[in-house]
């Protein structure tokens, strides 16, 4: 559990005099000496008062690596050093947020902080100061913000008073306590001190966050010491411990929850061109590696700190658009694409930075792939976005699909599985992490049937284990675009062969192991997607294949019969992204069902067929993400084409953990290798975790696991 | 059965943060300023009977001025007033300091252990930035701490 400091002054600076330029450096000091301690994360505050202006918008320049290695070049010795004492881990990557905090006087002030202004969406926390009574009481019941600070240095202008306080923490409001005030001057700790215990019984530490608000480095201290500090006010040391690290954390997801989810629910991504091709992997995988807390542009990867001025080192981040915008632009008749890419284009920007946890080891590929993602697919997103809660999503999407993978159409009729280039496969590839992530956030709240929900619903099929869902799931999945592997898995289940995939879906129902399968289905991904790609015949291989890993499960003919029948189906739609999912989803069910053996017969599947080395190179960048398990050895045994194992693959890229621990993988092909360094490379297992619901979703059943199953998933339930 | 309980906290001084980073030391540290620092930050926070019932234990242990790592003594039932009261302190003569707590433990053996771990990695570190100034007596000083370190006893 990483440590987190959220409040770090930031002195307006556009006009550079001199009093500016030392605060600028008195800023970089600050977060030198703050990760050096230990800290996982940081928030440069603003502060204003009053009205704000469109001025106010976020300007807060992000600190970058370089900038800091340039003031400290041994710091990442020192960090190391820290984080091995604190227990942090070594690869967890330092966040940088912006945050606003903003003084209050008169009601009508509090009445500006809603989840309407758009100034305050700019900032990732946003924090109010009361000053009299009823900015408090307004804050603490009405207002949309995340952090109630009050100044405790001074005599209070205003009473707290017990059901405000309980009313704010109902609504998930936090209160801060800043130690600088301790540190600095007697007079303030008294007061300090005395107007902080107030606050603290009453809340008991629940909802307390603690940060340093520090005028300058020598105000900054160390995450246990911090915590001690807390415990003299009152406080247990572990209610201390956890308002730096764990409220923290559920502020910043309820934050970033906030700013980049369209009513809390939809997030909408633009995928840039830099993007290194996941195209082995749907974006299914991209979504499996999402950070909830990642804050963008601002994570730093310090495990690559020599590799940090090397051009290839670019950490991705996924630029959110701002979806409010965009949906005010759109046209009231209906989507249009035109329109959409000329739209989002000045708001699309893609970005130069890539992922930190989806860092490819493969630095070649990343260059790839810049062409390829344009705003379409941005604007695309958009769309999908605004689809997304409708129920007709299914067709939409397919269709939005067809229409915006022009290229991808031609290519598909043309040669209906090759890729030749990595450049379709990235495109495709992009597509879907998009539509992914939409698709998912939408799915957690809305019970849609269609398939792309499914599609994003793998986590949820897991642990809800509905048939219809999991048909649909597989359905989709097959759904073959000619991008990458989906290809490959073109048959399986169209949305039509709900019913039978329902005994086959059952097998899911053993959400326990999605991560075994998730690692099995990487190996058996990355293995199929070389395969997939080059190879056009594989389609009905894979159709066979397919049918033939239903039988596996025990399901019954019917399931193959069905999955022949999706395969004709699965050709027509060019959803390849969902099909990606499905496939997972199904191959996930399957595989718990099967066991390891069966995964034995993919791999030999899989090994049989020749596959490209420059495939398999960037199918493995794909594979990134995760850890090729020991899904190797279970593959081979299994007959199952290797489109089976492209679903198995890309399901298991979603729903891996992120932090699945790569090194477990006997994969034998270099694509392990890259995965596990790229895995290594995003954070280990023992980082906070990338899904605070996994636990619910997944309920682990021990009952038949190896020890190596055992392993994962003790990790993968470390929430 | 033993007699006195006692905590033993090995922290690291960060000097001057404010200067640049490989410079020369401006004040050495030695068990007799931190320890008064330390005192006289537990006058302020805790007054004279906060002083009194922690001065029992209270021991600057160890100090090694070339990584700033000290080890500290204070007796369990006191232990987080005096480890407060370090966190408050300010500076050291003139000279600003940001104490950080690395280890805490409840015997001498343990204690020992983090310390050693801690000194052999700082001293890595200052190698590090001291480059190719790394000059014979330092090293040999560094291996007199570090057998210090060994003899030390509650």
């Amino acid at each position: 559990m990483g440590f987190f400091d959220i409040n770090i002054p930031y002195a307006d600076s556009t006009p550079a005099n001199k009093a500016n330029i030392a605060a600028k450096s008195t800023r970089i000091k600050i977060v030198i000496k703050a990760m050096e301690m230990g800290y996982t994360g940081i928030a440069y505050n603003r502060t204003i008062r009053g009205v704000m202006s469109d001025r106010d918008r976020c300007s807060i320049p992000l600190l970058s690596l370089s900038s800091l290695l340039n003031i400290a070049p041994f710091l990442s010795s020192s960090v190391n050093f820290h984080r091995d004492l604190l227990g942090v881990p070594r690869s967890s990557p330092f966040r940088q947020y912006t945050r606003l905090t903003i003084c209050i006087d008169t009601a009508s002030q509090s009445q500006a902080l809603n989840s309407g202004n758009p100034v305050l969406k700019t900032y990732d926390i946003v924090a109010v100061r009361p000053l009299n009574q009823n900015a408090f009481d307004h804050a603490c019941e009405k207002s949309e913000v995340d952090i109630i600070s009050i100044d405790f240095s001074d005599k209070l202008p205003f009473r707290l008073k017990l059901p405000m306080i309980k009313a704010a923490i109902k609504r998930g409001i936090y209160f801060e306590i800043t130690y600088s005030d301790l540190i600095v001057d007697v007079q303030q700790r008294r007061q300090m001190i005395s107007n902080a215990k107030l606050l603290l019984d009453w809340t008991r530490g629940k909802n307390i966050i603690f940060s340093s608000a520090a005028p300058s480095v020598c105000e900054v201290r160390g995450p246990n010491d911090v915590a001690n500090l807390a415990s003299l006010l009152g406080l247990s040391m572990e209610r201390a411990k956890a308002a730096i690290s764990k409220n923290c954390r559920s502020l910043l997801t309820k934050a970033l929850r906030r700013k980049h989810f369209f009513k809390e629910v939809i997030r909408v991504e633009a995928v840039s061109s830099s993007q290194p091709s996941d195209s082995e992997a749907p974006w299914s995988a991209d979504w499996l590696k999402w950070d909830p807390i990642s804050s963008g542009e601002g994570d730093l990867l310090l495990d690559d700190m020599a590799k940090s001025f090397a051009s290839n080192n670019v950490s991705r981040t996924v630029k959110v658009i701002d979806f409010d915008s965009i949906i005010d632009k759109m046209p009231s008749h209906g989507f249009q694409v035109k329109d959409m890419i000329s739209g989002t284009e000045t708001s699309f920007r893609s970005p130069e930075k890539v992922k930190s946890f989806i860092d490819r080891g493969d630095a070649s590929l990343d260059n790839t792939f810049s062409k390829h993602l344009t705003s379409v697919f941005g604007s695309q997103e958009v769309d999908l976005a605004s689809n997304a809660r409708k129920t007709s999503t299914g067709s939409e999407e397919v269709m939005i699909n067809t229409v915006t993978t022009e290229e991808e159409l031609e290519s598909y009729n043309a040669s209906n599985v090759v890729f030749a280039s990595v450049e379709t496969e990235n495109q495709n590839h992009c597509l879907f992490p998009e539509k992914h992530n939409e698709q998912n956030v939408v799915v957690l709240d809305e019970n849609v049937s269609n398939c792309v929900n499914a599609v994003i619903r793998n986590e949820n099929v897991v642990s809800h284990q509905t048939s219809a869902m999991d048909i649909e799931l597989g359905a989709a999945a097959l759904e073959i675009s000619p991008p990458s592997e989906n290809n490959s898995l073109p048959p399986t289940q169209g949305g039509e062969c709900n019913s039978s995939k329902v005994s086959h879906v059952d097998l899911g129902a053993e959400t326990v192991k999605v991560d075994d399968i998730a690692v099995d289905m990487d190996m058996e991904d990355h293995e199929n997607a070389p395969l997939s790609l080059n190879n056009m015949a594989l389609l009905e291989n894979i159709s066979e294949r397919i049918s033939l890993r239903a039988f596996e499960d025990d399901a019954g003919t019917a399931d193959q019969i069905s999955l022949q029948q999706c395969d004709s189906e699965m050709r027509v739609t060019n959803d390849s992204w969902v099909a990606n999912h499905e496939n997972q989803v199904l191959v996930e069910g399957q595989k718990l069902a099967e066991g390891d053996g069966k995964m034995k017969d993919l791999a030999s599947v899989l090994n049989d067929e020749s596959l490209p080395e420059d495939v398999i190179e960037s199918e493995s960048t794909k594979v990134v993400h995760n850890s090729f398990p020991k899904s190797n050895p279970k593959m081979k045994t299994k007959g199952i084409s290797s489109s089976i194992i492209n679903e198995v693959r890309e399901v298991a890229l979603e729903m891996k953990e992120h932090g699945e621990d790569g090194s477990k993988t006997k994969d034998p092909t270099p694509v392990q290798r890259i995965s596990g360094k790229s895995r290594r490379r995003h954070g280990n297992p023992r980082q906070a975790p990338s899904f605070p619901l996994r636990l619910s979703l997944y309920p682990v059943s021990f009952k038949r696991r190896t020890t190596q199953k055992s392993e994962r998933r003790v990790k993968m339930t470390e929430l | 059965m033993v007699g006195f309980k006692n905590r033993y906290m090995v922290m690291e001084v960060m000097l001057d943060p404010n200067k640049e980073i490989s410079g020369d030391d401006p004040v050495v540290i030695t068990q007799f300023n931190i320890s008064k620092a330390i005192k006289d930050s537990i006058l302020i926070n805790f007054g004279e009977c906060g002083l009194a019932s922690s001065i029992g234990s209270f021991q600057v242990k160890y100090v090694n001025p070339i990584t700033k790592l000290c080890v500290i003594r204070a007796t369990r039932d006191e232990y987080q007033k005096i480890w407060s009261s370090i966190t408050l302190v300010r500076s050291i003569g003139n000279c600003p300091v940001i104490f950080n707590l690395l280890d805490l433990s409840g015997s001498m053996k343990a204690c020992k252990n983090a310390a050693l771990k801690c000194d052999e990695l700082k001293f890595e570190q200052y190698k590090l930035m001291v480059g190719a100034r790394l000059s014979v007596d330092v090293a040999q000083h560094m291996q007199n701490c570090l057998e210090k370190i060994k003899l030390l006893e509650h």
